[in-house]
């Protein structure tokens, strides 16, 4: 297991070569729990069992929440309290589609899905100190909301690469919330820069989406 | 050489010519070019898009990862052909293998067939020549390519019945109607075989070709692929080198290497290996765990690894024991080598040779010497024998904390490969794939006819 203590006391562990789920989950309950979400009265009052699914999607975790503590590792338990189903886009929960403790549902679902607490320049800062020393990444990062028109502005010099966005969506993709080349592919971000560079900066979100 | 080549053309009447390359996956990839295109081309080269080297299986672009220079927007890089391979393949098409470079004739990092000859010039720079042999397996189908599209490659029929395990030749005469054919071929383009038989799959057949050197060697395994598959086509049948297609036992690409000084065999002591060959072993065993992602780089690759099936599962050698990851062929002047037991027969052989000669030179350069040799059989063992990795994170997660490989193979190639890794890794789980239960649909639709 890979724990890791949050400021909030609660410890996400996640297993040893974990999937890419288990990680991006893990991640997002991180992110909460940094952010301040509860876990609530209902989700840590005994050991409870929460299976997340990924709709369409064979793609699961089983995450076992304690007061203090949530261990997930990958596959779907039998005999869970409840089973989350979610979008695989950005986790998502369809509340209407899971099933069992109503309670735990709504507790794993603040959790997963958060409100954005901070804009997305602070989120932008984030990325930029984690992933810019990786070997391939441009020297200058300029992001852009696509309706404000506001620019950001990270790093310095050649080569420099461009991302265009709702500032909610540019949030989203600096902490991991949804995939690169899946907002790219929905429409979300527009990108100006070369095509190693889109390499590149897909290994970078990656980084923050599942850690690797 | 142009004029002797234009005159080759002309005698064997060749109307088209197929030039060839492996790419980074293993996948046999060409073009038909005129004969007037060919003979321009064997100085500039033949021209491919950079992304022969950045998609997938699925035809997915590769991301992720830094990518070097010759990488672009769709760069052109060139296939450079080796006139020592033409063979007339059939009547009226020629065929020739080539390594891939850039424009300024410096071969691409990713190349396998170049690092292959790199490492192959290396020992031959400490003074050794390098004989390897590769053993083929693959499985057999009685549907055609097109039957087993439909069925989503599965539930397929085993060519030659389901009776028995290996060595059997109590099969039906489709099974050798089907061998014949693939040795007649071999024959007519000319590739040395020694040997082929039943083996432990119903459907699963092994072929030998005869030891040479290792570009030829990979060649004649690029070669007898294709040859096998069209073999197969022909006669209404299919083939796959999925490391393992259904729950049957895998398949492998065991690969067997020795070196020669003097036209001697260096690895020959009378009472054991000698100190060469610990050397060499002793670099190849270093490099073992980290060079696992190259021996077994598919997702499925990992499912061959159960104890008791055949393959190893821990990282160790033994004189004679097949049941460890190498096995060392002491004692004969001939026969004296390694036989290298990780590779699946998804691996791309061009690659996993030249991982084994970087081992090997890495041993020889810094006189490592063996560890001690496994005396026992190497399964099911209590803890403390260390246990190959088996998944392809694992694997990745090894070779990135790797430096001797990376010394000798070259950073390059490494961190293009981690990169490839990576990105299979996190297709396969992302894209449909499920980690326990056997072999999925998402693995038989990427890797039954591919690399």
């Amino acid at each position: 297991m890979t724990t890791e203590a949050d400021l909030s006391g609660v410890t996400v562990a996640i297993e040893d070569d974990a999937t890419p789920f288990v990680r991006t989950t893990a991640r997002a309950i991180r992110l909460a729990l940094r952010r301040g979400a509860p876990l609530t009265a209902e989700a840590s009052s005994d050991q409870r069992v929460v299976v997340i699914s990924v709709k369409g999607d064979p793609q699961a975790a089983t995450c076992v929440l304690t007061d203090d503590r949530i261990e997930i590792s990958h596959g779907a338990t039998a005999e869970p309290h409840a089973t989350v189903l979610v979008d695989g886009y950005d986790l998502t929960v369809d509340e209407d589609a899971s099933t069992g403790d109503p309670s735990l549902i709504n507790a794993v679902a603040g959790l997963l899905n958060s409100t954005p607490s901070e804009d997305w320049h602070t989120a932008a800062l984030e990325f930029w100190a984690r992933t810019s020393e990786s070997p391939g990444m441009p020297r200058e990062l300029v992001l852009e909301c696509a309706s404000t028109h506001e620019r950001l502005v990270l790093g310095a010099g050649l080569p420099t690469y461009r991302l265009v966005a709702e500032g909610v969506d540019l949030s989203r993709l600096c902490t991991g919330t949804v995939g690169f080349l899946e907002a790219l592919g929905a429409g979300a971000v527009a990108i100006q820069g070369t095509l190693p560079q889109l390499s590149v900066m897909s290994g970078a979100f990656n980084k923050m989406r599942f850690d690797v | 050489m142009s004029d002797s080549i234009t005159a080759w053309l002309a005698e064997h009447d060749i109307r088209e010519v197929r030039v060839e390359g492996t790419n980074l996956e293993g996948s046999f990839i060409g073009k038909f070019v005129s004969p007037a295109k060919f003979l321009s081309g064997l100085t500039t080269g033949f021209a491919f898009a950079d992304v022969a080297f950045g998609l997938d299986m699925s035809n997915n672009p590769q991301f992720g990862f830094a990518m070097p220079d010759w990488r672009g927007d769709l760069l052109d890089i060139y296939l450079h052909v080796d006139t020592d391979t033409l063979v007339e393949w059939s009547p009226g098409r020629a065929s020739v293998i080539g390594d891939f470079r850039k424009p300024d004739g410096e071969p691409i990092s990713a190349c396998p067939r170049a690092a292959l000859r790199r490492m192959t010039q290396d020992l031959s720079g400490l003074g050794y020549e390098v004989k390897s042999a590769v053993e083929i397996e693959a499985t057999l189908f009685e549907e055609s390519i097109y039957e087993a599209r439909s069925k989503g490659y599965r539930d397929l029929t085993p060519l030659g019945g389901t009776a028995g395990s290996c060595y059997h030749l109590a099969k039906s005469a489709d099974w050798s109607e089907y061998m014949r054919a693939v040795v007649d071929r071999l024959v007519e383009v000319g590739i040395p075989w020694e040997a082929y038989n039943d083996e432990a799959a119903a459907g699963q057949i092994e072929f030998n070709i005869s030891p040479s050197d290792p570009v030829s060697t990979a060649d004649h395994w690029a070669r007898t692929r294709q040859i096998m598959r069209e073999t197969a086509f022909a006669m209404g049948r299919s083939v796959t080198f999925m490391a393992k297609y259904s729950n049957e036992y895998g398949q492998a690409s065991h690969l067997n290497v020795s070196l020669e000084r003097n036209g001697h065999n260096a690895f020959y002591a009378e009472d054991g290996p000698s100190p060469v060959m610990d050397e060499f072993i002793g670099g190849v065993m270093a490099t073992l765990v980290p060079a696992t992602s190259f021996a077994l780089p598919m997702i499925t690759s990992y499912r061959r690894l159960v104890d008791l099936d055949g393959p190893p599962t821990t990282a160790t050698w033994g004189i004679a024991n097949k049941s460890a990851a190498v096995r060392a062929v002491v004692g004969h002047q001939k026969q004296a080598r390694i036989e290298y037991r990780t590779p699946g027969s998804d691996s791309n052989v061009y690659l996993v040779l030249a991982v084994i000669l970087a081992g090997g030179i890495a041993g020889l350069k810094n006189k490592i010497a063996a560890p001690a040799p496994f005396q026992d059989m190497a399964w099911c063992l209590p803890e403390g024998v260390q246990r190959l990795p088996d998944t392809l994170s694992k694997a990745i997660a090894a070779l990135k904390e790797d430096t001797l490989l990376a010394d000798v193979l070259g950073q390059d190639l490494v961190d293009y490969w981690v990169g490839t890794r990576e990105w299979e890794w996190l297709q396969f789980h992302t894209g449909g794939g499920e980690p326990d239960v056997g072999v999925t649909q998402w693995e038989s639709d990427r890797y039954f006819e591919l690399p």
